[in-house]
Order: C-alpha cells, then structure tokens, then sequence
C-alpha cells in the first residue's frame, strides 16, 4: 500500500450522525443518577420554622376577605316640574 | 384541611425549599409562597399523578419564580467543561442528606437550581431549558460545571472534617 493512500485511510473522518453526542453526554450526567445522594435529597425532612403557618393562615385569610367598598350613591337629578 | 395538609406536607417542602435557596430566609419565602399556591390550586388537582409530585412542582416552579425574580438565573457563559465522573462524587452517598444540602446549597443559584432540577427532581434538560428560558446547552453545561464545583467542595469538606478529627 502506497504511503499515501495509506496517511489518506489513517486521516479519512467521516461526520458522527446526529444525536451521537447527546446520548454520550445523556448517558455521562446519567452517571451521576446512579448515585444513591439524588434519593437522599429528594426524600428529605426539615422541620419549617415555628412562625410559617401562622404566615400563610394570615395571607389566605387576607386574600379572601372581600375588600369593601362603599357605595356611592349617584346624585339624582331633580325631576321637571310639570 | 389546609393546617393538616401543611402539617403532613411541610416538613418535605421546606426541605425542597431549602435545597432551592440560598439561606433559610428564602427558603422560608418560598415555603408561604408555595402553600398559598397550593391551597389555591387545590381545585385544579386532577388525581392524575400522586398528589406529592403536584405539589412538589408547585414548589419547584415557585422557586424558580422567586429566583427570577430576583434577576438570580442569569443564563451564565457557555463554557465547555470535562465531564469528571470523580471519586468525590460518590462520598455524598456516605453523607447525611442535612450536609449534603448544605454543600448543594453553596453552589451559585444558577448551578444550584439546574443541578436541583436534573439530578434530584429528575426534570430533562429539555424541561429545565423551558421553564428556566435558557437553551439545553446551557442547561447541560450549568449541570456540569455544577457537577465540578460540587466535587471540589466536597473534597474541601473532607479535609476540612479530617483537619478537625485529627486535631
């Protein structure tokens, strides 16, 4: 085989079809799933602070108070005398 | 109804929150957000996945909307960055979730939310780059760049945690 041909079939590339790299990098962060951390977190308990149910008991009382409004009352025009 | 459904469901949520923001202020911000969402929406519950999974994406979306709000999810610059798949990453596992939560809650909002919604709450990057308004790439790249500071902060946390046995 000529030297040549030789460096062109040792340098030939060719374009990777579409989507190759997205699976690579799909199947690299999927690594991290494997972990048993994610489980941890996600499963995890804290207790709130003391004060918040108060917070939000007040906010959803406040929003559903009607807001009142008072009434005007449209002068009325004096009827024509006959 | 709605004091016992804080009451059941609180506990997870603040933990989401806690994992979402920055220091317990926020974290507390978006708890009252959150439950005021839910008792509104209640109505709109279909029964069509498991009543957690509702409410959890409420809390997600609300601390994502808390976040942008507060101009937090700047898309950052593109940057390639290796994918390191270290031996740190796998000390995490051996950690209680309350330290673990505490390294995730040091990484930069932008990572942190990314990082939250990939690999705890299992969002695509598809899903993170439409509710984020950011592009996969970005997405994956604050994944993985998250994934590297990660690892150097729990390298840091080790020597840290050995500087004090040893002493």
């Amino acid at each position: 085989m000529s030297s040549e041909l030789k460096n062109k079939i040792l340098n030939h590339q060719v374009t990777p079809p579409a989507g190759v790299w997205d699976k690579i990098a799909a199947e690299l962060d999927d690594s991290l799933l494997q972990h048993q951390f994610p489980g941890k977190l996600y499963d995890a308990e804290v207790t709130a602070p003391s004060g918040v149910w108060n917070k939000i008991e007040a906010s959803l009382s406040d929003e559903q108070t009607p807001i009142e409004t008072k009434r005007r009352i449209a002068p009325t025009a004096p009827t024509p005398s006959a | 109804m709605q004091e016992e459904l804080y009451r059941r469901f609180s506990p997870r949520m603040y933990a989401v929150c806690l994992r979402y923001a920055g220091n317990t202020e926020e974290a507390e911000d978006i708890l009252q957000e959150g439950f005021v969402k839910v008792f509104k929406k209640l109505d709109s519950f279909r029964s069509e996945g498991s009543f957690e999974g509702w409410i959890r994406r409420i809390f997600v979306n609300t601390a994502i909307e808390h976040f942008r709000r507060k101009r937090y999810l700047m898309p950052v610059t593109e940057k390639e960055e290796n994918t390191i798949e270290g031996k740190y990453l796998s000390i995490l596992d051996d950690l209680a979730a309350r330290d673990i939560m505490a390294l995730v809650q040091e990484l930069s909002p932008g990572y942190r939310t990314v990082f939250n919604m990939y690999v705890v709450e299992g969002y695509t990057h598809k899903e993170i780059a439409d509710m984020l308004g950011i592009s996969e790439g970005t997405s994956k790249s604050q994944l993985s760049r998250a994934k590297v500071i990660l690892q150097e902060m729990v390298k840091k946390f080790i020597d840290q945690h050995r500087g004090a046995q040893s002493k």
